[in-house]
């Protein structure tokens, strides 16, 4: 019998860093397990890996939580600065941590550009379609009609679907699945991990404190009950009509082609096995 | 040659590895030298999508061990703002160079002005030191870029190099020092996960967990305390990271801020300036000795840190100071505070701002306050 | 054959465990009930209602934000 019985994730967290601030049912803490997961089956030594984190609930999956080289930057930037890490040590396995607001609003013009560049950048977007952390205004994610704190008659915009603006964008890694399909999200992760060039991992996540309540569903099973009742595989999608797809989620793999990835384009061009002095 | 290549040879003799840009008009002859330069020494050069994402890779990338830099003028500068102000709280060495032009705003892209003097001590939010040099001529873009370097990875601080349009465009003669006489200061980094875990936050400059060496370490931009463990609420740890990271550097202001001095000694007017004004400054103290008024020259190497006392002691028994200034006055003010109750001090700008000053006008100047 | 599997154990750690209700919800042989009993953070995390009837699915531990339940005891490999 073996006397270990702490959690088999227990290598990854950092110490003190238990509980996390994540509120009870965020499904921040059901992505963060997941990758850990995903991390662990993929068998990437945490010692080679950087987390970039953005500004916003999501930020926090990784800051201070898992026991691992960190930079917890300014609001919309992590992707930045995940391709500064990337260009300045290439051997690094890097992952970006961004939400919705982050990486769409503030962050647009680097995630685009981070796709185009298929920068060997991971991105993880936790998508709750809402600016949770500063208590729940409209984001550029939040479906037409909805009345949050800073839309009290019902927001007038159009949503972005940030799967298909980074297929736009040029994205070859490009897949979406939510917190309640974690066996799919945790292979779509290791995926993402152990594949070449830029991936883009968008996450539905409940967040039933800010979003939850606005749409009449605060609990956070309920949420995912509804994630589950409302998602459709991409293969079906392709044979609904847009009327039929209404209020749903498509879910799966958008796009993984294979495109060389900007590191290497650098070593190629340049001669050099590896770049700067470490 | 001309200074802004110049600055692109400084920072690569000083072991700059990545360059970071977005285009910006009088800084685009640094970036283009620097992509020729970089890939040939294993660099990387790399144009983002804005001067945000610019100064931001260039964080990271100094976070995986690379002497970092970026450039470009005053709109881009206002842009870097907030990331900045991430370099000073992670305590994280980078070079920025602000190829200073007349604004505000679009203003005029190829006109000279010395108008982000103040912005360069106070840009971003929160309170902080930080350091800015004025190079004013092209063979000290050449060696304030190394000096800036140097700077940055022993203070651990982005480093601003306040040059200007004048500066950046002039040719002139520039000397490059063979590689093994150029002094060079790298960033201190832990030996161990031990050393790297200890608690820092010192003014003596604790060494930088660089990534991928196993330390773990955990960089935020949020109140953190010694050990990097973000402090959300308590006021107490904000208050001694505003206090160790600005004593890191006014500690050391006389070392980090030098002046040049021009006939200070028995100098009756002196006329205090930096950058390209500080060319037409030294050349109207020639003029002035001709005409057998003594007048002298106080030339600022170092903005900020501003060298208070350096100044003082250095103007202590001169009875009028003159500060020419491309604005309506940022240095001035300091000048003026620490002169106090001894020099009575002057401001002059140029008769157009956006231009240099026209060397009779300022000579007319002089030899009335020597009169 | 009677089954020679050791059973699995149901680790539930009450100072991690946010009350959130997901594993109660989620396993599929329902053997897990919210609890009656308050703990110091005042959550009432969740009490096994018959640990013999546990497969180790892991669809608790996998779900739980917190990783505050977790099998111990047999390993996923044994599932059959």
């Amino acid at each position: 019998m073996s006397s270990d019985e702490s959690h088999p994730l227990a290598k990854y967290i950092r110490k003190g860093a238990q509980p996390h601030t994540h509120c009870a049912g965020c499904g921040n803490g059901i992505i963060a397990q997941s990758f850990l997961r995903a991390v662990d089956q993929a068998g990437i030594p945490m010692r080679r890996m950087v987390c970039v984190a953005g500004i916003g609930c999501s930020g926090w999956i990784p800051s201070p939580f898992f026991d691992v080289d960190t930079l917890h930057v300014t609001h919309g930037r992590p992707i930045a600065f995940a391709t500064g890490v990337k260009l300045g040590n290439p051997d690094l396995e890097v992952v970006v941590f961004t939400g919705d607001g982050d990486c769409s609003a503030i962050g647009g013009n680097h995630l685009i550009h981070a796709a185009r560049r298929n920068i060997g950048v991971k991105v993880i977007c936790v998508n709750n379609m809402i600016y949770g952390m500063t208590g729940g205004e409209v984001a550029p994610t939040t479906p037409r009609g909805i009345k949050t704190t800073t839309t009290p008659f019902g927001n007038l915009e159009r949503p972005f679907d940030l799967s298909k603006l980074v297929v736009a964008a040029g994205g070859t890694h490009v897949v979406r699945w939510t917190s309640y399909h974690v066996a799919r999200l945790v292979a779509a992760m290791k995926k993402a991990l152990t594949r070449k060039g830029f991936a883009f991992v968008e996450v539905l996540s409940q967040c039933p404190v800010h979003y939850g309540r606005r749409i009449g569903i605060s609990n956070p099973v309920e949420m995912m009950r509804w994630f589950q009742k409302q998602s459709v595989p991409i293969e079906k999608a392709r044979e609904l009509s847009e009327q039929e797809l209404s209020g749903k989620f498509v879910v799966g793999e958008f796009v993984d082609i294979e495109a060389p990835e900007l590191t290497e384009l650098y070593a190629e061009q340049f001669g050099a096995v590896r770049l700067g002095s470490n | 040659m001309q200074g802004n290549e110049a600055c692109a040879l400084g920072a690569v003799a000083a072991g700059c590895r990545f360059f970071a840009f977005y285009p910006i008009t009088p800084a685009g002859e640094i970036a283009e030298k620097m992509s020729q330069l970089l890939p040939k020494a294993r660099g990387v050069y790399i144009q983002m999508e804005d001067e945000i994402a610019a100064i931001g890779s260039v964080i990271g990338a100094s976070w995986t061990g690379l002497k970092t830099m970026t450039a470009t003028s005053g709109p881009g500068f206002s842009l870097m703002q907030e990331n900045i102000g991430y370099a000073v709280m992670t305590e994280t060495p980078c070079v920025i160079v602000d190829v200073q032009r007349a604004g505000p705003s679009t203003g005029i892209v190829s006109a000279p002005m010395q108008g982000d003097v103040v912005q360069a001590r106070h840009g971003s939010h929160g309170e902080y030191e930080i350091i800015a040099l004025a190079p004013s001529s092209a063979q000290e873009m050449f060696d304030i870029t190394i000096r800036a370097f140097n700077l940055a990875e022993q203070y651990r601080s982005p480093v601003i190099v306040l040059a200007d349009e004048t500066v950046g465009h002039m040719r002139e003669e520039v000397i490059i020092p063979e590689e093994n006489m150029i002094e060079i200061v790298n960033r201190r980094t832990p030996s161990s996960a031990a050393e790297a875990s200890r608690a820092f936050l010192s003014p003596s400059v604790a060494p930088m967990p660089i990534f991928g060496k196993g330390f773990s370490a955990h960089v935020t931009g949020s109140s953190h305390d010694e050990y990097g463990k973000r402090q959300a609420s308590a006021p107490e740890a904000i208050d001694k990271i505003v206090r160790t990271i600005s004593e890191k550097i006014r500690a050391h202001t006389a070392e980090i801020s030098t002046i040049q001095k021009l006939m200070l000694d028995d100098a009756d007017v002196v006329l205090v300036a930096y950058g390209s004004c500080a060319r037409t400054a030294e050349y109207v103290v020639k003029q002035a000795r001709e005409r057998a008024v003594h007048a002298g020259l106080l030339r600022l190497i170092g903005l900020w840190p501003f060298p208070g006392k350096t100044v003082q002691q250095a103007l202590k028994s001169v009875g009028r100071v003159i500060v020419l200034e491309n604005n309506l006055g940022q240095i001035f003010p300091e000048v003026e505070r620490v002169t106090a109750g001894g020099s009575e001090a002057f401001f002059l700008p140029p008769e157009t701002i956006g231009t240099l000053h026209r060397p009779a006008y300022v000579l007319e100047h002089v030899m009335e306050a020597a009169s | 054959m009677a089954s020679t599997l050791q059973a699995p154990k149901i680790v539930i750690v009450e100072d991690l465990c946010k009350g959130c209700g997901i594993c109660v919800e989620f396993c599929p042989v329902k053997i897990l009930k919210l609890g009656s009993r308050m703990t110091r953070k005042g959550i009432f995390p969740p009490e096994v209602i018959d640990a013999s009837k546990c497969t180790a699915c892991r669809i608790c531990q996998y779900y739980c934000p917190d990783l505050a339940i977790y099998i111990v005891g047999r390993s996923e490999a044994s599932r059959s």
